[in-house]
């Protein structure tokens, strides 16, 4: 899966004369050495919840974590972008629910047909998303304040339009429920994770569009040297507000594959998902200070935490201690950046 | 003039592919303020951070009070008396005054910072320089001339006996400079030893002692100020070994159609009515000391920084540039003085930079074209020779004049007619040097036009066809090669209103 | 802390729009107890209405009512009730509540804005009698009554809160084991677990409904000659009364996210499913309930067959009704949320007047997929 997203190894920055053995093997330095480790550190997991639980070993386990892996895919996918640019964008957690209520709300509500509601989710996440770039690219807001402003906003607005009330989506028997079926496919009474093919399709067309496209070129280029990518007459605002749509447009389809998963969400919710999709991202390469990381990258930061996820309360970890651990693997990817950042330096 | 305090003999400092200082010699006496003088380059600045512990010199002496020393960091020698005022200020804009004198050794009492002994502390300080400062005063409110009294009287509140004044005057008005010199002679008359590093020649004249000059990291000499003329100096500042050809007439058709004409540019403190042309296959060259506004000037033609009024006319038409793109549009590049801030996006690939500024035409329907982007770079890579094991390579591991090669190619992939380049050589060795020589000659016979800024003046005279000198944001001379001379190009350096 | 104040900003915009909103235009659906609530009963503060009002200044009394919440359907059930019996005296209700149940802060702010408004009575619910103690003084200070609903105000100072409207959720939650120990008493062979997902341990209303199940199933275990114990979330262990016992073979496991999202929640609800010695479970809110549904939509083990698990939820919602119609929970508890807001409004309209209250239990029902149609439950479940 690695090598058919074709991403080119982010250490290639380390000199040929510096590396070992193991970094200078050609595959290696194709992959990129830090998503290696994450496959090694993943599968190890996989392992140790394995041996702890059996229960882990069920099928019905991988069905629990693509349930946390979609969502966070998509949010992981769109900050990604964000985060190449030297940005960040804190609203996605908040606005996932936001727009997941907005678009339940006209269901459940308005009686519109389910497709509008889904229409209207993703196009929220696009609005608020645009209004994220410009505040950023135009108004010259410091990434992390517009978007934690925006995370204020959105959390109120979901609680503005649903009145206050939780909003739960169609469930998959209801007549209405297809939706839920677009992710989790009955298929002779083998529940078949459909949404992941979702995941991997977009994956691929983002990672294409990061490396290949030209609008993908700039953002990679805007986050390594904002100035230097000015100066060579590219319009950086146009493509900085790109990111931030990117971002709100795949936190719309979270919102979507989130209410199919866990078909019931309060206003005001969703607050601290985001640091999760981030930190996916970040453990899976993408830089905290940008012009680096991958989207294969981010897909297996996010198994990471979607493993985490479902693995600490099966083998009986208390709430309070599974926040705790996945705060402390969060500060080790963030340590490892940090690292990276000044072998560069 | 009393005895002496502090002498640096020998000294030698050798960075990789740069020898910087070449046995220089300095002697400070108690109650002299001591010129140190040479042109840019010239290692006035390395020679100080030898003596200060920010560098290790690699042979030589230091004698100071009598003692051999060396310093292992700046606060060490600040703790034996020997401070800097530097030319940036380091101020902490939002504490007051007496903070920003004693930041680092507060005065304590008990647990807790005394501000009240501070502030009183401070004024006993400037009642001594005879300076009026309220201690208590948020130093951003204070006027850049009253900041750098403050850093003075922070040097002195360290006890100091040896103050080095680097380029002081640079950003002072008139009315600041004699009260700077007031308090100069003050402190030279309290017996300390000061050394005071500038360009202005008239200032030198009126300040100083004596002269020492320095060139190309070499000890010229030493000279009583009194007993010597500006020429004097001009003469040993630049030297009398010419170790390049210089041009000596210009190789552009005196009829050859202006490319680029700019009129009354105006643009913040810098770039002040700045008027000048371009010839078809002409190099001009910008000359003039550090600081004099060339490069401002450069960004504000380019649109990289917003200007004020002008005029710009390419091939004789009017044209509106707002931003660098307006800029690339009309054929305008830019190879920025500090490459690895605003030229090359250094952790990319070399084929990634040099289509940075052209991408659309690499396009293939959607994607990009990787195949001819590779292409195109490796072509670019032979033309130039630039020396890289392929196109894929990240420019980080390039050397300087390679990622040089890599920003021309960028702008030679654009098709740009108009190349402005910003200091082409600073941080290239000998040797890659005369290759951007020669391919900036090769680009001006194609029929591109050049604008060169250098602060060497041997690059000056050796690449120019007319040479555009400026000081203090205004234009100060224009001079065609055959008449250009280091010392012409020095003295409208110099130039003040 | 801004953060709470436009949450609380925003929360009485957003009242403000809901009022105004069915008060003008009765075909908008601008709220989503429409569903239940003939729009025209939803008009509390209309003056032209005078007519059926029993006391002459009914029309100047104001009531502030501050809620756990306005989110889930339960509590615009309430609202409804309180709407009808508000329009029917005649009196102006202020209907507020936080955006979530766990932001105590907001609350309190809240009821601070309820005393503020120096109205004639306040009906509070609170997420948590410790941070309210201060307000309650004032208003007792003040000689403004407040009348509890719902968890109502548990230890409140002597004389500070007249009476509470409330299920009584301890009962409740002990119908609940009841029905369930019914259910699986003849399955209990060897070490066995029962499940129970709270959504948190600082609400009384949850906690006592936890604490009910806890203490019912472990006195009828052992009364049938078993051992229990109590294992999970400390205050869960620590306030139960069942006398623990080392190396029981009835284990209650209690499991609470460490923050009030279904996604938390459905992960509690999968790792209590996944132990092999499961055999029972119970969700006691609509949220833990839903919780246990979605963990199921994966491991297709809830039922009442052989190695199945037993669930049991609380409160309704479209989920759990489904859920109980198609036997994946044996059945609910619901509460009686409309009955409860009427009560409410009755009680604080009888404490205005200086008519004598006292604590009213609100009750509540088990339903099933045999009654949950019946006339007396249905009115109680909300979609």
């Amino acid at each position: 899966m690695r090598q058919r997203l074709g991403i080119r190894g982010d250490e290639t920055m380390t000199d040929k004369k510096q590396g070992n053995a193991f970094t200078n093997n050609p595959i290696v330095r194709a992959i990129g050495v830090q998503k290696i480790v994450v496959v090694i550190v993943l599968i190890a997991m996989i392992l140790f919840f394995s041996a702890m639980s059996p229960a882990f070993r069920q099928y019905s386990t991988l069905l629990s974590i693509m349930d946390y892996t979609y969502y966070l895919a998509f949010l992981g996918i769109g900050v990604t972008f964000c985060l190449i640019t030297g940005g960040v964008d804190l609203s996605i957690g908040t606005g996932m629910f936001c727009y997941a209520l907005i678009g339940g709300y006209l269901i459940n509500y308005v009686h519109t047909p389910v497709i509008v509601g889904i229409l209207a989710t993703v196009a929220c996440g696009l609005i608020a998303g645009t209004i994220n770039g410009l505040i950023v690219s135009k108004g010259g807001h410091a990434p992390f304040l517009a978007t934690l402003c925006m995370m204020m906003i959105l959390r109120g607005l979901g609680a503005l339009v649903t009145g206050g009330a939780s909003i739960t989506w169609p469930g998959a028997t209801a007549p209405n429920g297809w939706t839920r079926t677009l992710f989790k496919m009955d298929m002779g009474g083998t529940k078949v994770p459909l949404g992941f093919l979702w995941v991997l399709i977009l994956a691929v067309v983002m990672s294409i569009f990061l490396n290949r496209s030209r609008p993908g070129r700039y953002i990679i280029a805007i986050g390594s040297n904002k100035e230097a990518t000015r100066l060579s007459g590219v319009n950086v605002a146009v493509y900085q507000t790109l990111a931030y749509i990117i971002s709100g447009l795949f936190t719309g389809l979270a919102a979507l594959a989130y209410s199919s998963a866990f078909q019931s969400m309060t206003p005001g919710g969703g607050g601290g998902i985001e640091l999760n999709a981030i930190g996916g991202a970040i453990i899976g390469g993408t830089s905290m200070s940008g012009g680096a990381g991958t989207i294969a990258g981010t897909i297996l930061g996010v198994f990471i935490m979607s493993v985490l996820q479902t693995g600490l309360p099966l083998i009986g970890i208390q709430a309070n201690f599974q926040q705790i651990i996945i705060g402390i693997v969060l500060i080790v990817a963030v340590y490892i950046d940090v690292l990276k950042n000044k072998k560069l330096a | 003039m009393g005895d002496v305090i502090l002498t640096m003999k020998g000294i030698d400092k050798s960075f990789p592919g740069v020898h910087a200082l070449d046995h220089v010699d300095l002697e400070v006496r108690k109650g002299e303020v001591h010129a140190l003088m040479g042109e840019n380059g010239a290692g006035k600045s390395t020679l100080m951070k030898v003596l200060t512990g920010i560098y290790s010199k690699d042979e030589g002496t230091i004698t100071y009070e009598g003692k051999e020393v060396e310093f292992s960091n700046p606060r060490a020698a600040q703790d034996a008396g020997i401070v800097i005022v530097h030319q940036e200020l380091n101020m902490l804009g939002h504490l007051t005054v007496a903070q920003n004198i004693f930041i680092g050794r507060e005065i304590m009492n008990g647990k807790l910072i005394d501000d009240k002994k501070m502030n009183e502390e401070a004024a006993k300080l400037f009642d001594q320089l005879g300076i009026d400062i309220d201690p208590k005063e948020t130093m951003s409110r204070l006027t850049v001339g009253k900041q750098q009294m403050c850093e003075i009287a922070k040097a002195i509140s360290h006890e100091a006996k040896v103050i080095i004044f680097d380029e002081p005057s640079a950003a002072l008005t008139e009315a600041e400079i004699e009260e700077l010199f007031k308090i100069i002679r003050d402190l030279r008359d309290k017996q300390m030893g000061i050394v005071y590093i500038s360009h202005r020649m008239d200032e030198i004249k009126v300040i100083t002692d004596r002269v020492t000059v320095m060139r190309d990291g070499g000890y010229v000499g030493t000279l009583i100020t009194k007993d010597s003329t500006k020429d004097d100096i001009i003469n040993m500042m630049v030297g009398r070994v010419i170790y390049e050809d210089p041009k000596t007439e210009s190789a552009v058709a005196k009829d050859a159609p202006v490319v680029l004409k700019v009129e009354h540019l105006n643009a913040g403190r810098m770039v002040r009515d700045v008027s000048f042309e371009l010839r078809k296959g002409e190099i001009l060259g910008f000359s003039g000391l550090m600081g004099a506004g060339r490069t401002e000037t450069a960004r504000a033609l380019f649109g990289a920084d917003p200007k004020e009024s002008g005029d710009i006319y390419v091939n004789g038409q009017k044209v509106d540039i707002k931003t660098p793109q307006d800029a690339v549009k009309c054929g305008i590049g830019y190879l920025s003085e500090d490459r690895k801030r605003y030229g090359i996006v250094v952790d990319k690939t070399v084929a990634e930079n040099s289509t940075m500024a052209s991408l659309e035409s690499f396009m293939k329907g959607m994607f990009i074209d990787k195949k001819k982007e590779n292409q195109i770079a490796q072509q670019y890579v032979e033309t130039l020779k630039t020396k890289t094991p392929g196109v894929d390579q990240l420019v980080v591991n390039l050397s300087g004049g390679n990622q040089q090669k890599v920003v021309i190619a960028k702008w030679l992939v654009r098709n740009c007619d108009i190349l402005i380049f910003d200091e082409p050589t600073r941080g290239i060795d000998v040797g890659a040097k005369s290759e951007i020589y020669q391919l900036m000659n090769e680009l001006v016979a194609e029929g591109k036009s050049i604008i060169m800024i250098s602060s060497e003046m041997t690059e000056i005279l050796r690449m120019s066809d007319r040479i555009v000198v400026m000081c203090e944001g205004r234009k100060t001379g224009e001079l065609d090669i055959a008449e250009a001379t280091q010392e012409r190009i020095m003295h409208a350096a110099t130039l003040r209103d | 802390m801004k953060k709470k104040v436009l949450a609380a900003l925003l929360s009485a915009a957003m009242v403000a729009t809901l009022l105004s909103g069915c008060g003008s235009k009765a075909e908008e659906p601008a709220a989503p107890a429409e569903t239940e609530a003939p729009a025209e009963t939803e008009a509390p503060a209309e003056a032209e209405e005078p007519a059926e009002a029993p006391a002459a200044d009914a029309g100047s009394m104001s009531f502030e009512i501050v809620s756990k919440g306005l989110q889930h359907q339960y509590w615009q059930a309430v609202l409804q009730g309180v709407n009808n019996k508000a329009q029917e005296l005649g009196v102006t209700v202020n209907f507020v509540g936080p955006d979530s149940e766990s932001n105590i802060d907001q609350q309190v702010q809240q009821l601070q804005s309820a005393l503020n408004a120096n109205p004639t009575a306040i009906g509070l619910a609170a997420l948590d009698t410790n941070s309210v103690m201060d307000l309650l003084q004032q208003a007792k200070d003040g000689g403004i009554p407040v009348v509890g609903f719902d968890s109502g105000v548990p230890n409140a100072p002597e004389g500070s809160v007249l009476a509470n409207c409330a299920t009584d959720n301890y009962a409740a939650g002990e119908m609940a084991a009841e029905k369930v120990y019914e259910a699986v008493k003849d399955r209990i062979d060897g070490t066995v677990r029962i499940g129970v997902v709270a959504q948190d341990a600082t609400s009384e209303s949850v906690v006592n409904r936890g604490l009910g199940f806890i203490d019912k199933f472990a006195e009828l275990a052992v009364a049938d000659g078993h051992t229990a114990t109590v294992i999970g979330n400390d205050r869960y262990i620590s306030d139960s009364k069942c006398e623990k016992t080392e190396g029981a073979n009835v284990v209650l496991d209690v499991r609470v996210p460490a923050q009030v999202t279904s996604e938390l929640s459905a992960a509690d609800a999968t790792a209590l499913m996944n132990e092999s010695d499961t055999i029972a479970i119970y969700g006691s809110n609509e949220h833990s309930a839903n919780a246990i549904i979605t963990a199921n939509e994966n491991l297709s083990k809830c039922g009442t067959g052989e190695g199945q698990i037993v669930a049991a939820g609380f409160d309704s919602g479209a989920a759990q009704k489904q859920a109980v119609k198609d036997g994946v929970l044996l059945g609910s508890i619901t509460q009686a949320p409309v009955k409860m807001g009427e009560i409410l409004v009755e009680t604080l309209y009888a404490a205005a007047t200086g008519g004598t209250v006292s604590d009213t239990d609100t009750g509540c029902q088990w339903y099933t997929a045999e009654n949950i149609d019946d006339p007396d439950i249905a009115p109680n479940l909300y979609d």
